[in-house]
């Protein structure tokens, strides 16, 4: 009997061993536990193309699973497992080496209590040549190399005494500064427990307490005060002590507990020695117990916190939890037990998917307005594990390409507007970001955009954590696309001109797999413009606050951006959990056409319940959206809408667009003007018949209003839209519209609009012809016959969007065995597919093909994704699913340098030269500018021909240059002269500490806050140590200036008299541009001993030189230029 | 009111007239009146806020037009509040009797959570219908005796929502809209007799109200013309672009149809000439093109013509012609003289020459 069972145990095992899986398939990866909105993304995604080598692997976490197994194979049957690793205990993994470049398929399984599961499906991804190396060492004991001595965030113990020669160096004045902020804090007494704090400041109060810890400790490590030092510890025991359950606890505000946190963790460790034994371990102690309050909280926010992120990583409040407890555990390892624990379980996860709103390509999916608070903490942690020689994540392709975040969605005024509290205007976040980007990860065009902006970054920040590091030369992105796609976060932008951010018209696009997901918006398939620095087409609305009726009913939703609703405003779902609902699917850049498109038709077809709720199944309204935005350079486009309702249901479509400023409809109700000062923009539905319908209330087509309510937002201006209703309801559809960006003065482009049978004929003053198919099907359009969604013609270059066939008199152009969509012509080539395609394209012979990056991809290999030949008078190609622009033939890349010699230039009457900088644009025209090293100044134009400099100025204009200046040389015989505004006339004003003698003196004395007029920041303060207790302060930034009217009883020459406390100049002194009744002179004061905190710190400045002045009223005007000061009043002394 | 504002008076008179008589012709055919007629609109402009200029009873509480609340200021609509009594406000707009199809829509928000509201409609003291809104937004409409709940809308606090009734008196039933949602076939509510509607309502019952009116819009009218649908918000309207001609550029309108070229036309010998592909394909050719002899054909099933680089000779239809232009090539493009061959195929064609413009018409 016993042999017989054992026979048929091992016939049973011989049976299930020949099938594979079998014996486990009740383990698979649809049965892991349901997400509750999200889980962690499976990395690579299907058919990525990836430029990290070794890429980041992640999958869904499967909480019953004991281990996983994770495969790379060089065959989709996943036979040849080329790099494997298993038994791993965490659902994300790097390999601590670099692969091959080549095309890969992995596989991941789990095991579980009911035995191992599935694989999972095999996932094929291409690693590319030029990828980014990013290699991860095996973490091992990361606890252990942490250093034990303090300070360890940023600077180790071994880094302070460079640390701290900052402050004779390029430190000085930051640190004069942070010396004036820290006396001011140790002035007053400690903070107590917030008992009387109104909520609404609780916010600020605790960023205080930071700021205090933070500062307070940065000074003590630089000159190693004991005082200030004390001063800090005693602080941070007191806030240590206060009672977790009273007025500061968790639960009244996250952000706050946690500001306190980090703060005292951070503080710690920087003043770390002035603590006694026992204040240290109170403090360790109330650190370790306001640690596991933040990461498992009980009460307050307990869902958007870190021990969720293990489950999902995308918590906005979680997932930057995780981050600052993990600086505030690095900061007290050794002293607070949970901090070890924190560290081994979160460090690995941070290091895998942080950031978790953006991977390869750079972009952060949460838009504009977070990005600017999201990304800057992180760095500190990343640059301290640098510093420690634990990962540098700075070779990760994220960081590599992040600045292309900031260069292509950033504008001077407005960029891209996606998410809540977004505008899109570059500030000084980003700058302070881009600084580290430049020096942590060396990219010249970070610095350059940050010079072009004249944005500096935070001192702070630039100085304590980077100033070992040096700055890479800035770079201007000449050699970069105009325009950009960014795959992973599904955002693009299309630019007519990348480097002049003023001028240019842009196109900004989402078509994201983030949805409406936390901070983002239901606006998939959506567009913003901007052009000449004024918004056009905008996202409308206001952020008055998370969830609130005005966010939930009309901010977030479809009818605030400028995308597509059917039967009265159905749009996509809001609080939509992250899925692939949208995607880019067309991406092509040229010099005459670009295209963007995406497809988002799934993200219409859920239901959100309620917030935090559930989203039900797939409701199948839409079975096809698919925009496409054909951009006709500069200032034209034509946007095409494939629409289909699912269920064979008929329905009308509507075309929503938004503005912020004068919104006019066409009497024939098709189209509508948007007009914001000197910039317009005129959009019409061409196809098919529309009717425009309007509301200038916050609401949709139901009319209903939803008005914000914040103390900032209730009573401001409210925002125009108007929709554009298909008049014939219909299963599908392709609505066609044109837009035209143009000069509010000048009429728009006129386009020529044509109905033939099956097709829609544009013409457009340029020349550009497009013939645009209503359906499907093939349309026989002048010499051509294709199924093509559009073909675009200009001159010798051609687009052909979505098609598998375009013949030409009878001649194949085009043939492929899935949509493809390229543009040729000019000796470019650029390629969009959103499946692999095998194709042929009718060209000239190519025998040369360079990507985008200049690398050459060889014929006959799939390296870059392409593997092309040449034959028959085709280029023919198996491409594998994504964007490529091809250079052809050694068609040189835009942007290579080209030796045009130098420029000579005058100032003073004194004559300068400077090396040219030249090189040809996209459209291959020869641009010439050159670096004028000028110092700061205010100056005139004297002879200005052929040159672009300041805000285009003229012969006679002033201009005020900051300092190193790039000018456009738009001649082949520029002519710059240019005289500074004093022409080397000085006034000199020594310094007499007895200010009180010499005010006896004057025979004119002029209060400075009786000013006439002022031009920027420079403010009256009252105070007792000012004269008739008034001054003026602030007025220290570069351009910036103030006007009075003195009234002076006779004609004659006086010494000028100024009574004031300077300091932060160079070389003990401090200037100005002084005007006098119209003529300028350089006014140098000798700087006070210290920063007028009292009235002792005064001092008399006294003309060396006499000026003449008459008798009335004398206008004498103020200019800043270096250092800082606080004046008082103004004098003149006869004798 | 003027509802021809773009036109001149002369235009206007004759529009005017011109209007008069289809309606006219319109009601002979249809035996049935005009438009509906607007009774009672007030938006509630920022002016001096007398009761009699609106016609409005005020009872309990206080009404003021831009009246600052909560620091919002609302210069153009009608605020009811009642910060002392608990027993709210009431405000009742009569008007004559109306006794064909009647519309009545109000639009409204509430500020701070209160007592219910009420929107009535009836005549004299008999309430015809009644639409309540509690202190959660939930709206309601009383069907008879029944209340039915508006349960596609709401209320919201701080949110402008509009009521509307439309009452079809020779159907005796009536429509209410609350927002979007239209509750449609109810029935009077009991001890209404039927004779016409002649007052609106509104009243709060309880707490402290702080109701804002934005507008409130009495109409007549006839079946058909009134419903309880949602009102549009009229745009600001311009003019439909037409074609403008920059006075440099040489245009071409061809049919009616403007037609550009990616190599511009140009002017030789006071001709004006354009690429040859382009210029054969809008006059219906096809289109051949012989590198070698540099000539270019086009041809449909009656037509030939061919045209040579560099000589004024062209055949058509297998006659040789003499041009008066030179056909050539320019930038890469060969160029020929569309009057030549325009004319060759019968078109008719002009020169505006004040526009720069070749009008070409079959």
């Amino acid at each position: 009997m016993k042999k017989k069972i054992t026979l048929l145990m091992l016939a049973a095992s011989l049976i299930l061993s020949l099938v594979p899986n079998l014996a486990f398939s009740e383990a698979t990866w649809a049965d892991r536990r349901p997400a509750f909105l999200d889980e962690w993304p499976w990395k690579p995604p299907a058919d990525y193309i990836s430029q990290q080598n070794s890429p980041d692997f992640t999958w869904p976490r499967v909480p019953r699973a004991t281990a996983y197994d994770l495969i790379v194979c060089a065959d989709e049957a996943l036979t040849d497992i080329k790099y494997e690793k298993r038994g791993l205990t965490a659902n994300y993994y790097n390999f601590p080496h670099t692969f091959e470049p080549g095309t890969y398929w992995w596989s991941v399984r789990y095991h579980c209590g009911e035995g191992i599961s599935e694989w999972s499906p095999a996932s094929r991804f291409l690693l590319v040549p030029d990828a980014y190396e990013f290699v991860l060492p095996e973490m091992g004991n990361v606890v252990e190399m942490i250093p034990e001595s303090h300070p360890r965030l940023v600077i180790t113990r071994d880094g302070l005494e460079e640390f701290r020669q900052i402050k004779y160096t390029t430190g000085k004045a930051y640190y004069e500064n942070l010396k004036a902020t820290v006396a001011r804090y140790m002035a007053s007494p400690y903070p107590e427990e917030p008992y009387d704090v109104k909520d609404s400041d609780y916010r600020n109060f605790s960023l205080a307490i930071y700021n205090k810890c933070i500062n307070g400790g940065i000074l003590y490590m630089i000159d190693g005060d004991k005082e200030v030092g004390n001063w800090v510890a005693g602080l941070i025991c007191k806030v240590a002590a206060w009672d977790l359950n009273g007025p500061s606890r968790y639960s009244r505000n996250d952000l706050s507990f946690r500001d306190i946190l980090v703060g005292l963790a951070v503080g710690f460790d920087y003043v770390y020695d002035c603590f006694t034994p026992a204040q240290r371990t109170a403090v360790a102690e109330s650190i370790d117990k306001r640690m596991r309050i933040q990461e498992r909280p009980s009460d307050g926010l307990t869902s958007d916190v870190p021990y969720e992120v293990p489950d999902n990583p995308f918590r906005s409040h979680g997932f930057s939890a995780v981050s600052q407890l993990l600086e505030a555990s690095v900061a007290t390892l050794g002293d607070v037990p949970f901090a070890k624990e924190f560290l081994e379980k979160y460090l690995p996860i941070w290091i895998s998917i942080a950031p978790e709103w953006g991977w390869e390509d750079g972009g952060w999916a949460n838009g504009t307005g977070y990005a600017r608070w999201g990304t800057v903490p992180s760095s500190s942690l990343q640059y301290t594990l640098y510093k420690m020689g634990i990962v540098n994540l700075g070779a990760k392709a994220y960081m590599k390409n992040h600045w292309k975040y900031n260069m292509y969605f950033l504008g001077n005024q407005y960029g891209a507007a996606f998410g809540d509290e977004s505008s899109g205007v570059f500030e000084t976040n980003f700058a302070t970001y881009n600084n580290y980007l430049n020096k942590f990860v060396g990219n010249p065009y970070a610095r350059w955009q940050n010079e072009k902006y004249s944005m500096n970054p935070n001192p702070a920040f630039d100085l304590y954590f980077l100033s070992s590091m040096t700055d890479v030369p800035a770079k201007a992105p000449v050699d970069q696309p105009r325009s950009i796609i960014m795959k992973d976060i599904g955002w693009g932008a299309l630019h007519s001109d990348l480097l002049n951010a003023e001028e240019r018209i842009s196109l900004y696009f989402r078509s994201s797999r983030y949805g409406s997901y936390n901070h983002s918006h239901a606006d998939n398939n959506s567009f913003t413009i901007v052009a000449y620095d004024r918004e056009l087409a905008a996202d409308t609305g206001y952020y008055d606050a998370y969830n609130s009726n005005h966010y939930n009913g009309y901010y977030q939703t479809s009818h605030a951006h400028n995308t597509i609703t059917f039967d009265k405003g159905t749009g996509t779902q809001v609080k939509f959990k992250m899925e692939e609902t949208a995607h880019p699917c067309n991406f092509l850049t040229h010099p005459d056409f670009d295209l963007i498109g995406g497809s988002a038709y799934d993200a219409y077809n859920y239901e959100w319940t309620s917030i935090w709720g559930h989203i039900s199944e797939n409701l199948g309204k839409l079975e096809r959206f698919e925009r496409n935005i054909i951009y006709i350079r500069p200032d034209q486009y034509l946007i095409i809408d494939d629409l289909k309702k699912a269920n064979g249901k008929d329905s009308n479509f509507e075309f929503w667009l938004n503005s912020k400023t004068d919104l006019e409809m066409y009497k024939s109700k098709d189209g509508a003007r948007i007009t914001n000062e000197d910039a317009a923009l005129d959009v019409r539905v061409r196809y098919p018949e529309v009717e425009g319908k309007y509301s200038n209330i916050f609401s949709g087509p139901d009319l209903v209003a939803y008005l914000p309510t914040s103390e900032e937002e209730k009573n401001a201006p409210v925002h125009d839209r108007v929709w554009f209703e298909t008049v014939e309801p219909r299963q599908e559809v392709r609505i066609m519209t044109t837009m035209s960006v143009h000069k509010t003065e000048d009429n728009a482009h006129w386009v020529d609009c044509t109905e033939h049978d099956g097709y829609m004929e544009f013409n457009f003053t340029d020349g550009t012809r497009i013939y645009a198919n209503k359906s499907h099907n093939v349309m026989e359009c002048g010499e051509y016959k294709t199924d093509a969604a559009a073909i675009v013609l200009k001159k010798q270059s051609v687009m052909v969007v979505d098609a598998t066939t375009v013949e030409r008199n009878g001649e194949i152009i085009l043939e492929a065995d899935n949509d493809i969509s390229y543009v040729y012509g000019r000796g470019e080539l650029s390629l969009s597919a959103d499946n692999d395609a095998k194709f042929r394209i009718k060209t000239d012979e190519i025998t040369k093909v360079v990507n985008e990056r200049g690398r050459e991809a060889a014929p006959g290999k799939m390296e870059y994704g392409y593997n092309w030949s040449y034959k028959d008078g085709y280029f023919t190609a198996e491409m594998y699913k994504g964007f490529f622009t091809l250079y052809l033939n050694g068609k040189n890349l835009p942007g290579i340098p080209v030796d045009t010699g130098k420029f000579s230039y005058f100032i003073d009457g004194n004559e300068y030269s400077a090396e040219m900088n030249s090189y040809y644009n996209h459209d291959e025209e020869l641009v010439s500018s050159v670096n004028l090293p000028l110092e700061a100044d205010y100056y005139v134009a004297d002879e200005i021909k052929g040159v672009a400099i300041g805000k285009n100025a003229k012969t006679g204009d002033e201009l005020l240059l900051r300092g190193r200046t790039e000018a456009k040389l738009t001649s082949s015989a520029p002519v710059l002269k240019l005289k500074t505004k004093a022409e080397g006339r000085t006034l000199s004003f020594a310094k007499d500490d007895d200010f009180e003698a010499v005010e006896k003196k004057l025979s004119v004395k002029h209060e400075m806050e009786g000013y006439s007029k002022k031009y920027g920041s420079g403010a009256v303060v009252i105070s007792d140590m000012y004269s008739e207790k008034g001054g003026v302060e602030g007025l220290n930034t570069l351009g910036h200036s103030m006007t009075w009217e003195v009234e002076v009883p006779e004609d004659g020459s006086y010494n000028l008299v100024i009574k004031h406390a300077s300091w932060g100049g160079e070389e003990g002194f401090v200037e100005r541009l002084l005007e006098i009744n119209g003529t300028s002179y350089n006014a140098v004061f000798a700087a006070t001993e210290n920063y007028g905190q009292t009235a002792s710190d005064f001092a008399a400045g006294l003309s060396e030189q006499k000026v003449e002045l008459k008798k009335g009223k004398n206008t004498i005007t103020l200019y800043a230029k270096t250092g800082n000061m606080k004046l008082d009043w103004l004098g003149l002394l006869k004798k | 009111m003027n509802v021809f504002p773009e036109f001149t008076d002369e235009r206007r008179r004759l529009m005017k007239k011109t209007v008069l008589i289809i309606l006219t012709l319109f009601i002979l055919l249809c035996f049935s009146a005009g438009a509906s007629e607007v009774i009672f609109s007030e938006s509630f402009d920022d002016k001096a806020m007398t009761f009699d200029a609106y016609g409005i009873k005020l009872t309990g509480g206080t009404a003021e037009v831009g009246k600052v609340l909560d620091g919002a200021v609302e210069t153009s609509a009608l605020i009811l509040t009642d910060a002392v009594a608990e027993s709210g406000v009431s405000l009742h707009k009569s008007f004559e009797n109306l006794t064909d199809v009647v519309s009545v829509e109000v639009r409204f928000r509430f500020q701070k959570t209160m007592g219910n509201l009420s929107f009535e409609i009836g005549k004299g003291n008999n309430a015809l219908a009644k639409i309540d809104v509690s202190a959660t937004g939930q709206a309601s409409v009383t069907d008879g005796n029944i209340k039915q709940i508006f349960t596609g809308a709401k209320a919201y606090l701080n949110t402008w929502t509009s009521l509307r009734f439309c009452w079809y008196p020779s159907e005796n039933r009536f429509d209410a809209r609350c927002a979007s949602n239209i509750l449609e076939d109810l029935k009077p509510l009991s001890g209404y007799e039927g004779e016409g509607i002649d007052y609106l309502l509104i009243q709060s019952h309880a707490g402290r109200p702080e109701v804002v009116i934005d507008y409130i819009i009495v109409e007549e009218g006839r079946v058909g013309e009134l419903d309880a649908d949602v009102r549009p918000i009229e745009p600001k309207y311009i003019d439909t672009p037409v074609f403008k001609a920059n006075g440099t550029d040489i245009n071409i309108c061809y049919n009616g149809s403007w037609k550009f070229f990616d190599y511009k036309p140009v002017i030789r010998d006071s001709r004006v000439l354009l690429p040859f592909r382009r210029a054969f394909e809008m006059m219906g050719l096809e289109i051949s093109y012989n590198p070698e002899e540099r000539s270019a054909t086009g041809k449909n099933e009656s037509f030939e013509i061919k045209i040579t680089d560099g000589s004024n000779a062209a055949t058509v239809n297998g006659e040789e012609k003499l041009l008066d232009v030179m056909p050539q090539i320019i930038e890469d493009s060969f160029y020929v003289p569309v009057r030549f061959i325009a004319q060759s195929l019968g078109k008719k064609v002009d020169w505006n020459g004040e526009e720069r413009t070749v009008i070409i018409n079959d």
